[in-house]
């Protein structure tokens, strides 16, 4: 066992003296400095957009536009953008530009459902009085006064359910309680808003009454999204790790970047493939196998050691681009955020894990692919015992592969395709479920693995064993 | 005496042709044991399969007691050696690869490594990277690998290719301490004669994959003290010259050169005298050099029943 252990030792030794192991690695930090460079790029690019100020212009032309088209209700339009300009209200997403639209569409509503008599005198009235006042607080600047009355006219509406005056209200009650200015970057607007909209939705399709399939799936999904969310405002967890949303409004924080950082592992494949390619193909090309086997050690030990070297190497090697990931992460976007858990549910309960643990997790997860592809170049080149072959088959297996299988299984529609090696390597996607192809199982993929690597690791060592041209 | 190395019926078939036929060998401690032939005739292979790099197809192979096959450890531990080139990893210094070596075997300290550095003479250079060694540096890098683990069979194959005169005479020096002084075996396989005479104690002769004979080297130098053949350069005709000589058999090579077969010193000196007696202006006399082809048509020509196998 010691000499086993002193013969690891010496393939660890060859790697790490060679110049060409460290350009690799230079490579791969280069790789993970200029993922979290863009991201941070990005970031600033979105912090710092340019809002014009000459919307006050585009009001006035959308005023001259309407004067002379002169079209069904364009009074009231006139109205809304001389409040706007009055008001000097921007349209960039302020409470203000939201309450006075539908305030003026609710008057729009009024005065024509008036025109056709479907309310009396009386009613309109007090309609109007009721949106004159409306948009008296909004030119005050009282949100929660504006608020509190909407709450109100939902609560008092007939036609609404008790369920849909709760959907209707959530985002209202939410800031009035917690006293949130609407127009403020507090984090927890974007999940209030997205909570209002899920349970809407919610009540939408359950509307429907008997749901099919994917209805329920729908509803499956919308539920657990509040759940979730739900749970980050109870327990105050501004960030999250594991949930990535890339659109141009989402904040870019240290879990978007670690989160969306793994896909990344291709590099590490590539080194992985490199090394296990020449492993064996190289002792043979200088000659030095005749070096290794002169000395009193059984063949298959120096050939496992080799084995055993590469794996190693494999989680190494991840491990660091995990953490080289992890620390530029921090240093660009801050350390503050790395206790956050990640969320995931149990039956109808949240529960935390350290996002940390939950962001290593699916490096290892994404591994399995390397694993595999390295055991293949290791195959190759105990067979061939040529690098530059053994390389280049795998990467090509690696960059060709994937393709492969999705047109055969997307486009050609052959279930058969399920079997091969590259249709069951990408664990996250097999468990979350979005997998080209459908009802995969961990368990069978595990099977599909663990045949290939048999017939690889078999043919590196009937190669190594066998062979004797030295 | 103790053999350390036991060759017993060793085959071994390239595809149909046999590359080594029904060897048969035995090496003992303290003596530096030449393997010589041209090359083609099978030493590699040979030496090949003692180290078990290839496989044998046919007999036995025992290094100090311990058969190859059954006590595959045991016996490897007693053996170190060159095969073909000194083989090392260029992109690690010196010792480096002495570290690499050290650890796949039992009982090589630090010390000893220093030791060896020093007894091939690398302690200037052994912290420089392979890639920047000499041949010659190279093969002293491999001497030191090979003898680091005290191995009792040191098997070295072609050690003098690529080396200077002085890194040959230095090598020689080596292997010659190492069998005299610290009583080890060694085996040298060559196809040059010359540095068999001056390096070994023993010389096995092979030539097609058989041992045609095996010598102590003072046997091999008595034998060719038979016939002599000299070449003899004259200032003026040599046809002239040779007429002179009528009871020897000559052969005129040019106007100038001719050759004469001789069966000792003293004819070879008499018919100096005489041709100098007969005012013939002599300008060099000098022995043909015996190749290794000629000591082989000898040897399997005249001594055909003393072959072993």
């Amino acid at each position: 066992m010691g000499k086993f252990f002193r013969l690891v030792q010496n393939e660890h030794i060859k790697i790490f003296t060679r110049i060409s192991t460290w350009v690799l690695i230079i490579l791969m930090a280069v790789v993970s400095i200029g993922f979290t460079g863009l991201m941070k790029l990005i970031e600033y690019q979105n912090n710092n957009v340019v809002y014009t100020d000459d919307y006050k212009e585009s009001y006035e032309r959308e005023i001259q536009y309407l004067k002379s088209d002169k079209s069904e209700g364009y009074e009231i339009q006139i109205e809304r953008y001389e409040f706007l300009i009055a008001q000097d209200i921007n349209p960039y997403g302020t409470w203000q530009y939201e309450a006075a639209s539908t305030q003026f569409d609710r008057k729009a509503s009024l005065l024509s459902q008036a025109e056709l008599g479907g309310i009396t005198e009386a009613e309109l009235e007090t309609g109007l009085k009721e949106i004159d006042a409306c948009l008296k607080q909004i030119a005050d600047k009282d949100w929660k006064g504006y608020y509190q009355r909407m709450i109100a006219e939902n609560n008092t509406d007939p036609t609404l359910s008790a369920a849909q005056k709760e959907a209707n209200n959530y985002y209202y009650s939410y800031l009035v309680q917690n006293n949130i200015d609407p127009d403020s970057k507090d984090w927890r607007i974007s999940l209030v808003d997205q909570i209002q909209s899920d349970k809407t939705s919610l009540l939408a399709i359950e509307q429907v009454g008997t749901l099919n399939g994917e209805q329920q799936e729908q509803a499956k999904g919308y539920q657990e999204r509040i759940l979730m969310n739900e749970h980050r405002l109870e327990h105050n967890l501004k960030a999250v790790a594991g949930q990535v949303s890339f659109d141009s409004y989402a904040e870019i924080d240290f879990w978007t970047v670690m989160g969306s950082s793994n896909v990344l592992i291709g590099v590490v494949s590539m080194i992985v493939i490199i090394m296990a390619g020449s492993s064996i193909a190289n002792e043979f090309s200088t000659g030095t196998i005749k070096f290794l086997l002169i000395n009193p050690v059984k063949r298959w030990k120096i050939f496992l050691s080799k084995y055993v070297t590469i794996i190693s190497m494999s989680v190494m090697l991840v491990l660091c681009f995990f953490f080289l990931n992890t620390f530029l992460s921090g240093i660009l976007f801050g350390f503050g955020d790395i206790a956050a858990p990640y969320l995931y549910l149990s039956g109808d309960t949240v529960r935390e894990l350290p996002g940390i643990l939950f962001t290593l997790w699916q490096y290892l997860i994404g591994s399995v692919n390397l694993i595999v592809m390295g055991t293949l170049a290791f195959a190759i080149s105990s067979l061939m015992r040529n690098s530059a072959v053994a390389i280049g088959i795998s990467v090509f297996a690696m960059l060709a592969g994937n393709t492969m299988v999705t047109f055969l299984g997307t486009i050609l529609q052959q279930d058969w395709a399920r079997f091969f090696i590259f249709a069951n390597t990408d664990l996250n996607a097999i468990m979350t479920g979005t997998s080209i192809f459908p009802n995969m199982t961990v368990g069978f993929s595990l099977c599909v693995i663990a045949v290939h690597m048999v017939i690889f690791f078999l043919t590196a060592w009937d190669g190594f064993m066998r062979r004797e041209s030295i | 005496m103790e053999a350390v190395l036991q060759i017993q019926g060793l085959n071994k078939y390239f595809g149909r042709k046999k590359v080594v036929d029904n060897l048969n060998l035995e090496l003992y401690r303290g003596e530096v044991f030449g393997f010589l032939g041209p090359n083609g005739a099978g030493k590699t292979t040979t030496i090949k399969m003692v180290m078990s790099l290839l496989q044998r197809d046919g007999g036995k192979v025992i290094i100090n007691g311990f058969d190859i096959d059954k006590q595959f450890e045991k016996a490897m531990a007693c053996v170190g050696g060159i095969v073909e080139n000194p083989e090392t990893y260029h992109y690690m210094t010196g010792l480096q690869n002495l570290r690499q070596y050290a650890r796949m075997r039992s009982g090589v300290t630090e010390e000893r490594i220093r030791e060896v550095i020093r007894f091939v003479g690398l302690e200037n250079r052994i912290n420089e990277k392979v890639k920047k060694y000499s041949l010659g540096m190279k093969q002293r890098l491999g001497v030191a690998q090979s003898i680091m683990h005290h191995p009792d069979l040191l098997i070295l194959d072609e050690p003098t290719n690529g080396l200077d005169p002085s890194g040959i005479k230095e090598l020689r020096d080596l292997l010659k301490r190492l069998a005299h002084e610290e009583n080890i075996c060694v085996m040298v396989s060559s196809h040059l004669l010359s540095e068999m005479q001056l390096m070994c104690d023993r010389v096995g002769i092979i030539s097609n994959g058989s041992l045609v004979d095996i010598k102590n080297i003072s046997d091999l130098t008595s034998e060719t003290q038979g016939q002599r053949q000299f070449h003899i350069a004259v200032k003026g005709s040599a046809a002239n010259a040779m007429a002179l000589i009528d009871d020897r058999p000559t052969a005129l090579e040019d106007d100038r050169h001719f050759s004469v077969t001789v069966d000792s010193e003293d004819e070879i000196s008499d018919i100096i005298t005489l041709l100098a007696v007969n005012q013939v202006k002599l300008i060099t006399v000098t022995e043909a050099a015996r190749n290794l082809e000629e000591v082989f048509i000898e040897l399997t020509g005249t001594e055909g029943g003393h072959q072993i196998g």
